[in-house]
């Protein structure tokens, strides 16, 4: 025989003890110290939340429903994703949409995912707070979570996981992010203890900010959605490539019987002004409809959903959220109706 | 289906379950064989099929092997082995890089060619299996070892869930008489196996993935903007991960497999406490560096033949060592890089032999140090994107430049802090075992160690990685 590694057998050299009683130890002091660190997270109003994982975003892409003309899609930034509620959308049309859209994200790449998806021929609501940033991260991102997607749905294990995962995630406050170990170490560097964050996210997707307990005015310091420093603005042949693909997608789209709306989420004025001088509506949104000849809905446009504020300049807080998504429904149904596309109407 | 997810804690509840029911051995062998198979199709379903080809052709050719009358017959049958093991490996492991390696050579000869686009999926594990695989069929063409008579043993002997898709590689000497006798763990077994796993678990998910692979990401995806002391750190990062990661999950395979009663190798020996590259391949990736001995090394020819023929053995079993890790020429020159430096530390050796001072711990500290660090310059072309990445970086850490990153203090304490701990610990821990170490505890003191553990495991950060050596 060869030499082989069976010499340091783990067996041969097991350590002895009272294993039973102390493994009884151990779970009775992991239960009543995690016992104890839930009852003080929830003193310090830490609720539970999910984690906003790439997974997460897989699971909810497996839920948008193939070949049926009534799904539903959000895609784009945290402006979407705070604003746009699957809820209170589902309560007002029955149809529960896949809340796809994703912290200071580009919905292009996204979109074009789903064009190239033969099975999606539903409604795809697209905010476009970053639809024109030139960065190439936006790109590998959606390229990522469309690969993620795939060895998501061809792994059963994946999927059981995340589910357990999310029981136990929307049950404990213990399994909040504040209470990580990251976030403990954090806080102790600051000489403090663990503070609620003001957004939680549901298994669904759906992100809840409560503005109550945010520190708006550092919040309001941060620059608006689409309008930071190292955002790089399509212009001229870039610009028009943009357009052209975003054309062919909605195309394509449309072509199996789907349709494309573009969606300015709501804003503060002083925040519109900033996001008018860096994307003039002439040049990008303008330019967008008579490209594609989608859909297109401005909040600040719409007197039902220009009344909005957004505590932050730029977010709705979960109370305005599910109201702001109730009123884009009914705009949305006049829009669809005008163009003869009854596909949110209740079914007879 | 990770051992670090929740979906596994079920699973692996529910095979111990059944394995401990007062039921034949036979029906607990095909428990642990289904629940293999469940474990594997769990990734990706169609590809249990290639393990199970694999396992069937494997085992028809050993018989047909030991059966046969002439040498001729038996190196048919051999090939027939290899040709299967090796070309799946070939197909779904190289068949990208073999394509972009001869397009690369027709276009350097100014022949412009443009393959059809491949879009393969890498089985995860292949490589492991393939070379447990290889090595049965290998021992019985030499004849040191008789075939398995029983299918059901063999395909359990490939494919035990424990070690089927990152290892340990167990040679059939090992586990095929495991698996043939009834097993069921005592209490010893059981609840040190759950130790293990749970110390596995700890050093995946706490350190490896929760402090050490973030602040590796961080350097590594921003080379270009890195100064000396970031790469350095960056690179320590990267060797703390991926020794937590891959030790992490070696323990997590050697405890699920004691508490269902079977005895794994050990496949890690405190590696950062090496004292020289020779001592490093006996401490790290142990059941790899051993087979490659036994069934490449050895059968070059080993140190039998010159000294010259010794070094290019050595060096061509690195090689094809770092290939074996992936698909890529830097995983080649990690290996290459391996192979000189055991070279070099054998050139040097006999300037050291026989003097006594070389075995006290001044000698012996300043040298493992050295093998530390040039180590951590090999892990850069194992971790880097591109060899323009790893270039940049090692330019880095060996000349220095004006160029920063911001870090943040807290991770540079944490990762300095792990480092040190790591190197520490394993300095101390080098002629020991784990076991020793936790036999002289007080059952108390153990008990609240595994409670800390555990909770540091809940409160990680929910980053979600596959382990490392998955890939491979």
């Amino acid at each position: 025989m060869p030499s082989s590694t069976s010499s340091s057998s783990a067996n041969e050299r097991l350590p002895r003890g009272p294993w039973l009683r102390m493994w009884t130890l151990v779970v009775a002091l992991v239960a009543g110290s995690l016992g104890a660190l839930e009852v003080a997270a929830r003193q310090r109003g830490i609720l539970p939340t999910c984690e906003d994982s790439p997974t997460l975003w897989a699971l909810a892409r497996s839920r948008l429903p193939k070949w049926d003309p009534r799904a539903v899609a959000f895609l784009g930034s945290s402006q979407a994703q705070l604003g746009l509620s699957p809820a209170a959308f589902a309560a007002a049309t029955g149809i529960t949409p896949a809340q796809l859209a994703m912290d200071g994200t580009s919905a292009h790449g996204f979109l074009d995912h789903l064009a190239r998806d033969e099975s999606f021929c539903g409604l795809a609501m697209v905010e476009i707070a970053f639809l024109f940033d030139g960065r190439a991260l936006h790109e590998r991102r959606a390229r990522t979570y469309a690969e993620l997607y795939r060895a998501f749905r061809a792994s059963p294990s994946s999927q059981v996981d995340i589910r357990l995962r999310l029981m136990w995630s929307s049950a404990a406050a213990v399994a909040a992010p504040e209470m990580s170990l990251r976030s403990f170490a954090r806080a102790a560097a600051q000489g403090r203890w663990p503070e609620r964050f003001y957004v939680t996210t549901r298994p669904d997707r759906t992100r809840l900010a409560d503005y109550h307990v945010a520190d708006l005015d550092r919040l309001r310091r941060q620059p608006a959605v689409g309008a930071d420093s190292e955002r790089v603005y399509l212009t001229g042949a870039a610009l028009a490539d943009r357009l052209a693909q975003l054309s062919d997608a909605v195309r394509r789209i449309e072509q199996r019987g789907g349709r494309v709306v573009f969606l300015q989420m709501p804003a503060s004025a002083e925040n519109l002004k900033r996001a008018e001088d860096l994307m003039p509506r002439t040049k990008y949104w303008d330019a967008l409809l008579a490209a594609t000849g989608a859909i297109g809905i401005r909040a600040d446009e719409e007197p039902a959903l220009s009344r909005f504020e957004c505590p932050d300049g730029q977010h709705l807080d979960y109370r305005g959220a599910g109201a702001f998504t109730t009123a884009l429904v009914h705009v949305l149904k006049q829009r669809l109706k005008a163009a003869r596309d009854h596909r949110l109407d209740p079914r007879p | 289906m990770l051992f670090n997810s929740v979906v596994f804690l079920l699973f692996f509840a529910v095979v111990l379950a059944v394995h401990r029911l007062p039921v034949r051995w036979t029906i607990k062998k095909i428990n642990l064989l289904v629940a293999s198979y469940a474990f594997y199709a769990s990734w990706n379903p169609p590809f249990v099929l290639l393990l199970m080809l694999s396992t069937v052709v494997d085992w028809l050719v050993s018989w047909r092997v030991s059966r046969a009358r002439s040498l001729l017959a038996r190196r048919a049958c051999f090939a027939v082995s290899l040709c299967v093991g090796l070309g799946l490996l070939a197909t779904f492991k190289y068949g990208q890089f073999i394509i972009d390696n001869f397009v690369a050579v027709l276009a350097a000869v100014g022949i412009q060619y443009v393959p059809p686009p491949l879009s393969i999926v890498l089985p995860v594990g292949i490589s492991f299996y393939t070379f447990q695989t290889l090595s049965y069929t290998f021992d019985v063409y030499r004849g040191r070892a008789q075939p398995c008579p029983s299918l059901l043993n063999y395909a359990l002997y490939l494919s035990f869930f424990p070690q089927l898709v990152a290892g340990p590689i167990v040679r059939s000497s090992v586990l095929l008489p495991q698996v043939t006798e009834p097993r069921q763990a005592t209490g010893a077994q059981f609840g040190w196996g759950l130790c293990l796993l749970t110390i596995g678990l700890f050093e995946k998910i706490v350190l490896a993935d929760g402090l050490l692979g973030p602040f590796a990401d961080v350097v590594y995806n921003n080379v270009a903007a890195a100064g000396q002391v970031d790469a350095w750190l960056g690179t320590i990062a990267f060797s703390g991960q991926i020794f937590f990661d891959f030790a992490g999950y070696s323990l997590c395979a050697i405890g699920t497999a004691l508490c269902l009663g079977f005895t794994l190798p050990d496949n890690f020996r405190c590696p950062y406490a090496a004292v020289g590259f020779s001592d490093f391949w006996r401490r790290w990736h142990i059941s790899l560096s051993t087979w490659l001995r036994d069934y490449l090394y050895i059968p070059l020819g080993g140190n039998r033949h010159s000294v010259p023929r010794t070094y290019v053995n050595l060096m061509l079993t690195m090689l094809i060592g770092g290939l074996w890790h992936g698909a890529s020429w830097r995983f080649v020159v990690w290996g290459g890089l391996h192979g000189l430096y055991l070279v070099v530390e054998r050139l040097l050796r006999p300037l050291f032999a026989e003097r006594a001072w070389t075995a006290r711990w001044y000698a012996q500290l300043p040298t493992a140090l050295l093998t530390y660090l040039l180590v951590n310059i090999a892990w850069v072309f194992f971790r880097a994107q591109d060899f323009s990445a790893a270039a940049t970086l090692v330019s880095a850490m060996v000349l220095g430049n004006d160029r920063h990153l911001t870090l943040e203090t807290v991770r540079v304490a944490a990762v300095c802090a792990v480092a040190l701990g790591m190197c520490g610990g394993q300095w101390l821990l080098r002629n020991t075992s784990l076991e020793a170490v936790w036999s002289r505890l007080p059952w108390v003191l153990r008990a609240v160690i595994l409670t800390v553990l555990i909770l540091l495991i809940v409160l990680a950060p929910g980053d979600e990685r596959a382990f490392i050596y998955f890939q491979f």
